[in-house]
């Protein structure tokens, strides 16, 4: 086994329980200061003050910076770590956006200053608003949802309003969703917030139960959410019947886009018959997940979807046309038939620059080369694993491949009785964060390397991989006993259900 | 560049191992018509840019601004009293440097416990901060912003009660009204507006209206300091508020700012059931609108009816301590259509931000940075009201915000100021609060008195430029 891979926790004391910031607090410390109040003390009127201050810890500026230092170093990350998590497409986070995001000119905005002083974040907005919009083979796209599940409220409005404009879709009746039963939850769960009523249809071999579908899409049916390439790691062909299934029963095709990492200037999802989609910058385009958040979820919508966007719009006048005045790019609220707001301000602002500078960085050819390098690393890792880690839709001899992510459901290895969950602490010792585990299906392991690895990365996973087999067969209590090498193992996380406790002291 | 680092032999042997002669070969289930025959033709960008040309692009874009605030660093930028919703407070430097580790910045959600402790023990301290300083018992690990957050306490009271009125202060910031009303829009909930005369909502008023729904109010929902920068009486309107009608209690959504509640009473001191509001104060930079922070609290009672991910403490095979996501059934991983919320990205580094925020000013800096806008907007509204011609708008406690009436167009004052690097205050009547003869003056502990005389000497001037 080498030694000394990056991001091992070898370096974090093991008995040492991580104190919390409450527990460093002494009363009085104080990390920061401010400069002396330069103006009269005015009035504060008996009742609107609080009794006293909020009870937030005290602590000194070393032990703040120790703190958040030690904690750090209790987290894996991309930039320490392999991360190959399938559906979240862990890559490469480049530091020039970061340095962009900062920049004053991005950073200092305040979102309600007035567009002359705003132009060259408007100009790049704009920009982005039309590559994404070229990247997904669609006419108009909105910038403003804060992640993937908030594009796809905001398409299933836009949708639902379309259905009831008697100039539009004009069939109000239309309430019904259709998601397959892999879809990701955030798809059942934003129809509900938008009072869409969810039909969940079967799949067969990985891909969409055609003949379930055909007879589940009716008069009430207002879309289907449709993630392709799949969430098995699939490119699901049937995908044009698919839609012509829904197009011929008058309904719409949604595409969840968190899996454009495969196809990203490879294939465009309006070529295939997709009429809103959502994009996730923080899989897509290399916006970092921050331990959770911030993402954005642009959405791109066909010509006819496009007066029901929210507000507001990013617009460039008329280039130089006559009789236009004012700066060049402006902030739209005008467009009659809006589904109206749907956050604050205008978007995830220093996320999209962060995905406009990836996408800057990468250009159309580079872009392509992103999906294929993406799915070449997939099948790499698929092919090299595929003898001791069972995979049911990937099998080179049939030509039948995964795209940027695949699924094992390792059978040798369970009939051991060493679990999943065994093996992904196990991996942890590694210094490799585990993948996706029992998703889309129950006991499978979804892995995405994504195309910014390298290959004694990738090689080096296999041999980690073909190690925890062999140890399962061999040495299973070791494998059950994982992890050896992290800050704690494995938490109680019944008790920490049956009686939460989500505070300090709480 | 595309950060791709697999070399052309490398890929060769890639391709050998799986047994297929190039690439193409592995979309065999992508129809050949749907592959793109060529480029993608993206607007201004033929190719691919290096790094010191894409520094130069970006720089050049934002160069192209005239930045309200300095962003994260310190000097430079312009006086700014700009706020509605968003606030230029002074970032301590521990904040970029704490919270942008890469550990943190490059890590996705907590899931796997052993490899997340230093996220999950960081959003426990977070929901602990956000709790003590709301005053209530319960918070999550962030929601998207400020709006959102509104809009996920009124969801969660209309579930938890099952009754179907929602009663919105006219006070709330428009934008968080509009998207209240689009989320609101295809449910079958009904959103009233109860409106603010003299720029406040009256306690009686609340009584009526919710005595009139008979019983079927799920949430009332003010903000203080409204978006007039005026001090509700949230415990006389959330008194009023919960008086039982036939048989029913609604709760009281309270809509916060964070660094008031260094001084003010806080939401759980007045009777709130819910707080949400946005935590873009606690140390995140403008950024021209986001990423912000969405803070959410709430009564013990409704724990398992919040929305977003939960951190909680347990404890490990040896009896260590140790942090895990949890009440996960309540989410749209485990719950799909049943879940109590779609989200699942958050907003975590944001959340971090405010953390070592929080973490930094302690009680003393935070209560001091509230106080200190406190003082610096009663100095400056006092200064204006003795300019010639100007007046505030409304009486009555404030906070650090408030309107004041002007002589000239507000947008005249604006772009004066825009030739002095001053941004006075906001157009109350493009932000659907007011009239174009009014501006919405926000000042934060950031600006001095020097600073403040200037912009009392540029609204003197502006009456002079009439
Ligand atoms: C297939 C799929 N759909 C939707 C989502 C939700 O996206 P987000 O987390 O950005 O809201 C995810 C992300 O985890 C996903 O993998």
């Amino acid at each position: 086994m080498s030694r000394g891979f990056a991001g091992r926790f070898e370096h974090v004391g093991q008995e040492e329980v991580s104190p919390l910031i409450f527990e460093r607090s002494v009363p009085g410390a104080r990390a920061v200061d401010l400069p002396a109040l330069d103006v009269p003390a005015a009035k504060i009127p008996a009742g609107i003050a609080a009794a006293q201050p909020a009870d937030l810890p005290q602590v000194g500026p070393m032990e703040l910076v120790r703190h958040y230092t030690l904690l750090a170093a209790r987290n894996f990350s991309v930039d320490a770590n392999f991360y190959p998590l399938g559906s979240c497409t862990m890559k490469f986070n480049p530091p020039v956006n970061e340095a962009a995001a900062a920049l004053p000119g991005f950073a200092g905005l305040h979102p309600r200053q007035d567009d002359v002083d705003v132009q060259g974040a408007l100009k790049l907005l704009y920009e982005l608003r039309l590559w994404l919009a070229e990247i997904a083979g669609l006419d108009e796209v909105s910038l403003q949802p804060c992640a993937g599940a908030h594009g796809e409220y905001t398409a299933l409005k836009v949708i639902r309003a379309y259905f009831k404009d008697p100039k539009g879709g004009n069939a109000p009746g239309r309430t019904k969703v259709l998601a397959p039963d892999t879809a990701h939850g955030t798809n059942p769960a934003s129809c509900a917030m938008c009072g869409a009523n969810v039909v969940t249809v079967p799949s067969k071999d990985g891909r969409v139960d055609l003949d379930a579908l055909r007879g589940m899409v009716d008069g009430e049916t207002a879309a289907m959410m449709i993630t392709n390439p799949n969430t098995a790691g699939l490119f699901d062909d049937t995908i044009t019947q698919i839609a012509k299934i829904l197009h011929d029963a008058g309904a719409l095709l949604y595409l969840d886009g968190a899996n454009m990492n495969a196809i990203v200037g490879v294939s465009r999802p309006g070529d295939f018959g997709v009429d809103i989609m959502h994009f996730n910058t923080h899989k897509t385009f290399s916006t970092p997940h921050g331990c959770g958040g911030p993402g954005a979820g642009p959405i791109a919508v066909r010509k006819f979807l496009a007066p029901y966007l929210p507000v507001p719009q990013v617009e460039k006048n008329g280039a130089g046309a006559p009789g236009t005045s004012g700066p060049a790019y402006y902030l739209s609220y005008d467009r009659a038939k809006t589904i109206g707001k749907v956050r604050s301000f205008f978007g995830q602002f220093s996320v999209l620059v962060r995905c406009w500078a990836y996408i800057a960085a990468c250009g159309p050819v580079g872009l392509r080369d992103v999906a294929e390098s993406a799915v070449l690393s997939a099948n790499y890792l698929a092919a090299r694993l595929r003898e001791r880690f069972e995979m049911p839709y990937f099998d080179p001899g049939a030509k039948k491949f995964c795209a940027h992510e695949f699924v094992t459901v390792p059978k040798t290895l369970l009939a051991t009785g060493v679990t999943l969950i065994d093996v992904a602490k196990r991996l942890i010792d590694h210094g490799i964060h585990p993948p996706t585990m029992h998703w889309p299906v129950h006991n499978c392991l979804m892995i995405e390397p994504t195309e910014t690895e390298s290959l004694q990365t990738l090689d080096r996973f296999v041999e980690v991989m073909l190690n925890i087999a062999d140890e399962a067969q061999s040495n299973p209590e070791l494998v059950k006993a994982a992890p050896h090498l992290a800050p704690v193992q494995r938490l109680d996380e019944v008790a920490a259900a049956r009686t939460p406790v989500l505070t300090h002291g709480g | 560049m595309n950060y791709v680092q697999l070399t052309t032999e490398q890929r060769q042997e890639m391709l050998a191992a799986i047994g297929v002669g190039g690439v193409k070969d592995l979309y065999a289930s992508l129809p050949p018509e749907y592959r793109l025959g060529s480029d993608l033709k993206l607007e201004g960008l033929p190719k691919g840019l290096s790094e010191l040309e894409l520094r130069h692009a970006l720089n050049e874009r934002a160069g192209g601004n005239n930045p309200a605030a300095e962003g994260t660093g310190a000097g430079g930028g312009n006086l700014c009293f700009l706020g509605g919703g968003a606030y230029d407070h002074f970032i301590p430097q521990a904040v970029n440097y704490l919270a942008h580790q890469s550990a943190f910045v490059t890590a996705y959600t907590p899931y796997q416990a052993e490899a997340s402790q230093g996220a999950l023990q960081a959003f426990f301290e977070f929901q602990t901060q956000v709790t003590r300083l709301t005053g209530l018992e319960v918070s999550n690990a962030s929601l998207y912003e400020g709006a959102t957050a509104v809009v996920e306490g009124v969801l969660m009271a209309v579930n938890s009660t099952g009754k179907r009125k929602v009663l919105v202060a006219g006070s709330l910031h428009p934008d968080y009204l509009a998207v209240l009303r689009t989320y609101l829009g295809d449910l079958p909930v009904e959103l009233e507006v109860i409106p603010a005369e003299g720029g406040r909502i009256a306690a009686k008023e609340v009584e009526k209206r919710v005595a009139s729904f008979r019983g079927d109010v799920a949430a009332v929902v003010v903000q203080s300091p409204n978006v007039l920068g005026l001090i509700e009486d949230w415990e006389a309107i959330f008194a009023a508020a919960k008086k039982p009608v036939e048989g029913h209690t609604a709760l009281a959504v309270a809509v916060f700012n964070p660094i008031a509640c260094g001084l003010l009473k806080r939401p759980g001191d007045c009777g709130a059931d819910i707080a949400a509001g946005d935590g873009q104060p606690l140390g995140i930079p403008l950024s021209f609108g986001g990423p912000y922070l969405g803070l959410f609290a709430a009564k013990a009672a409704l724990m398992r009816k919040m929305p977003g991910r939960l951190i909680g403490q347990t404890v490990d095979k040896s009896g260590r301590r140790g942090f895990c996501l949890t009440l996960q059934t309540r989410e749209q991983h485990i719950r799909g259509a049943k879940a109590t919320s779609n989200i699942c990205t958050n907003q975590g580094l944001l959340a971090m931000r405010a953390t070592v925020y929080l973490s930094a000013m302690g009680p003393a800096g935070l209560r001091e940075v509230a106080e200190q806008c406190y003082h610096k907007a009663h100095y400056a509204a006092e200064k204006i009201a003795d300019v010639p011609g100007y007046k505030l708008a409304y009486s009555g406690a404030f906070f650090h915000e408030f309107v004041v009436d002007t002589p000239v167009p507000a947008q005249s004052i604006i772009d004066l100021g825009r030739a002095r690097g001053i941004l006075p205050g906001l157009d109350a009547a493009k932000l659907g609060i007011g009239h174009e003869r009014q501006l919405l003056v926000a000042v934060t502990e950031k600006r001095t008195a020097g600073e403040i005389d200037a912009l009392v000497e540029l609204l003197t001037d502006a009456t002079k430029k009439k």
